[in-house]
């Protein structure tokens, strides 16, 4: 009779695992002892090896090596010489074994843990009260998965999908960025004791507090600062106010240029998090939070890296009176790599931007204040530097601490010394 | 309001009938003089004398045809079978004459029969003495099947039987005979057919059965702190069984569990399963699930008879699985 495999439980907590390495091929014999698959859990990869003889079967539909399932789900079978595996036709009944599988180093095996099967007919098992509830809501319940401990999809799980909404990349990489830490408050919370105005949320309100609100809860947000010496940056200012015929770039314009060429050499950062995987971005388009009457609209600057810092200027300036006076096409708000937003002139120096997904960082800049500065130490020489603080939020999903920090660094490298890049 | 105790409760309503429908008349071992093995006619013999409180020998097939034939001649007996075991000795009797007669004389005869009596296990009571028969009767056409638990729905339930004109099984559990509980001053006949909601609650319906209900409703208050909130109801009438009203609490808790003493196979608990799956399949959550005593014969030795029957550690430990499922 047919044995399936699952997707075991390696330890009290482990809900899901991943499919590492088929040790075994699709039609490979094996014995009791033998090592027929890897499975990573908990960042660890752990050897399976097989209680049961038999004749291995990969489910045709079952996860590619890669793919992350939830514990019990079935991934194949194991078979007598000659028999069908149940996904054939005239297959003949199965036998669902917890016990098929243990980890080789078998200290975590929990035995007599109940694994049920999830799939039926390739769908997950769902309750007839979930099922009725999905087709009231228009919730599709074929990608959910079951909460309790029968596996099947519950009432629960469809409303809470419901509830929750649906988050397509489309929408993400819209019109809204979050200059400073200001969460937004959920419309629904009211303090019934106060006399308190209530006021209808726009719908650029409404849609900037779900996309920040998206981007707190589902980005693991990490936020570096650090100091610079913004004084040539400065300088490059004041020289070209005293002449004219040419173009005074902002601020941003020459952090959008900085950023856009930090980017390139950092591609890890120029990505997204996705349910499929990681989506690697080509081009550096540079997204510039600008605050309106209507909310915060992030036009996004195409390949400043690119472009003289005249260009980028002129069509930054053009981008943000558009965005003010409501002119902005959807277009012209999508598809940047990481956005920059600048709170300096309001005298902020460090703040935690959120990320604006799906880009997996922003940069804040802070005001640019003189300061005096320590130049050498030694001879105790100082100097009245601009200084200016960085603020840049990654998503550590996506990046670790010292790849970001090493992107933060070209930028000040570049902030601060401006010919490195004003001559390539 | 007066606080009476189960059996007072049924004697109260017996009491009352009697006086109201001289028609009525009890046969039974030891029922008259002696006042019922459980004091379920205690005093009515001083009241209504040796022909409405008739003794009777150990003849169980013989007095259930006589009350077949008394009831064909208009008057309404009540049988006290002091345990329900031995009306099996007269069953041909039940389901051929008694259950059967009005269809027969296309209801030109009634059939106002109580048949009365202890069921359930408890107090050493041994396989001839302990069994629950309410699946079995209901079964039977023609036979309405009274399981009530408090001494209100005794007293109430008591008086809808001897008012209508259907033979009635009025099974009395033996733990429950010495239970207290409020019980209306005013004159109250309980319908049959509509169950009673013991408790309210919201996370999962609990369908109990006699002394079920109380060992379930200390399991709720349990549980009530672990957050699991459980409705309690008690059908009361198992044939008619209201399933109206186990159906509107499953739409609002998605899960049932039927908790019974009796035996699982083709039991009650199957009954209500398969009527909640007919008609309520699309508000169920998850399988309704049965807790029953154990399909065996009852023990006489104590400790063993503990251990086939549902206990409330049991029963705490079906709802919590249940409800995580």
């Amino acid at each position: 009779m047919a044995t399936e495999i699952v997707m075991p439980k390696l330890g009290w907590t482990m809900e899901e695992g991943t499919l590492v390495e088929w040790k075994k091929q699709d039609g490979d014999r094996v014995s009791p002892g033998e090592i027929y698959m890897l499975v990573e859990s908990d960042k660890s990869v752990n050897e399976i090896e097989s209680f049961e003889e038999g004749i291995l079967r990969k489910l045709p539909n079952g996860p590619n090596v890669g793919e992350t399932v939830k514990v019990g789900t079935v991934i194949g079978y194991l078979l007598a010489p000659g028999e069908k595996a149940p996904f054939e036709k005239d297959a003949p009944s199965v036998q669902t074994s917890s016990a098929v599988a243990k980890p080789a180093s078998a200290a975590a095996h929990e035995a007599g843990h109940q694994l049920a099967p999830v799939l039926r007919n390739g769908l997950p098992r769902i309750s007839p009260r979930a099922l009725r509830v999905a087709r009231e809501l228009g919730v599709d319940w074929k990608s959910l998965t079951g909460s309790g401990t029968s596996a099947r999809i519950l009432e629960r799980d469809v409303r809470n999908a419901h509830a929750r909404p649906a988050v397509a990349p489309q929408a993400l990489a819209g019109p809204v960025s979050q200059p400073a830490g200001t969460a937004p408050k959920a419309p629904a919370l009211t303090i019934a004791a106060a006399p308190a105005v209530v006021t209808p949320p726009s719908a650029t309100r409404r849609l900037i507090a779900q996309r920040l609100q998206t981007s707190a809860q589902t980005t693991a947000a990490v936020t570096l600062t650090t100091e610079i010496d913004a004084t040539e940056l400065v300088k490059l200012r004041e020289v070209l106010k005293t002449r004219t015929g040419y173009v005074v770039p902002a601020y941003t314009d020459l952090f959008a240029k900085i950023c856009a060429l930090s980017l390139r050499l950092h591609p890890a950062i120029n990505a997204s998090w996705t349910d499929g995987g990681i989506v690697a971005r080509d081009g550096q388009d540079i997204g510039i939070a600008v605050q309106t009457d209507r909310g915060l609209l992030v036009p996004v600057l195409r390949s400043p890296a690119t472009k003289s810092v005249a260009t980028v200027a002129t069509e930054s300036a053009a981008l943000i009176q558009q965005a003010r006076e409501g002119t902005l096409g959807a277009g012209a708000m999508q598809g940047a790599s990481a956005t920059i937003t600048n709170l300096g002139m309001f005298g902020v120096d460090g703040f935690t931007p959120i990320v604006n997904l799906p880009e997996s960082a922003i940069l804040g800049m802070g005001r640019i204040v003189p300061k005096v500065v320590v130049i050498d130490e030694a001879t105790e020489k100082t100097a009245i530097r601009k200084m200016m603080v960085l603020s840049l939020t990654f998503d550590h999903r996506l990046v670790d601490g010292a790849p970001a920090a090493q992107f933060l660094a070209t930028i000040r490298e570049y902030a601060e010394q401006p010919y490195l890049w004003l001559t390539g | 309001m007066k606080e009476l105790t189960y059996t007072a409760a049924a004697r109260e309503a017996l009491t009352e009938e009697m006086a109201r429908d001289a028609t009525i008349f009890v046969m039974g071992e030891g029922i008259g003089k002696r006042g019922g093995n459980f004091n379920t006619t205690a005093g009515l013999f001083d009241l209504y004398g040796g022909v409405r409180l008739c003794d009777t020998p150990i003849t169980e097939r013989g007095f259930i045809g006589l009350a077949v034939g008394a009831a064909m001649t208009g008057t309404r007996p009540v049988i006290d079978f002091m345990f329900v075991d031995f009306i099996l000795d007269g069953m041909g009797e039940i389901m051929n004459q008694m259950a059967k007669m009005q269809y027969m004389s296309s209801g030109r005869l009634t059939m106002p029969v109580v048949l009365r009596g202890c069921i359930g296990i408890g107090g050493a009571s041994a396989t001839h003495h302990s069994g629950n028969y309410y699946a079995m009767f209901a079964n039977v056409p023609g036979l309405r099947v009274v399981v009530p638990t408090t001494p209100a729905d005794a007293k109430g339930l008591f008086k809808t039987a001897l008012r209508g004109y259907d033979p009635v099984l009025f099974l009395e559990h033996k733990s429950l005979l010495n239970t207290k509980g409020p019980v209306p001053e005013e004159d109250v006949a309980i319908p049959f057919g509509v169950a009673r909601i013991a408790r309210e609650g919201h996370s999962v319906t609990v369908v109990a059965l006699t002394v079920m209900v109380n060992r379930v409703l200390q399991v709720a208050d349990t549980l009530e702190k672990e957050g699991i909130s459980v409705e309690v109801i008690d059908p009361r009438t198992v044939s008619p069984l209201d399933t109206d009203t186990i159906c509107a609490s499953i739409k609002k808790t998605g899960r049932a569990l039927v908790v019974d003493e009796a035996f699982a196979p083709c039991g009650i608990g199957a009954e209500i399963a398969a009527r909640v799956m007919e008609t309520a399949f699309d508000e169920l959550d998850a399988p309704v699930r049965r807790l029953n005593g154990a399909f065996v014969p009852t023990p006489y030795s104590p400790p063993l008879e503990s251990v086939i029957v549902p206990s409330n550690d049991a029963i705490a430990t079906a709802i919590r699985d249940l409800v995580r499922e």
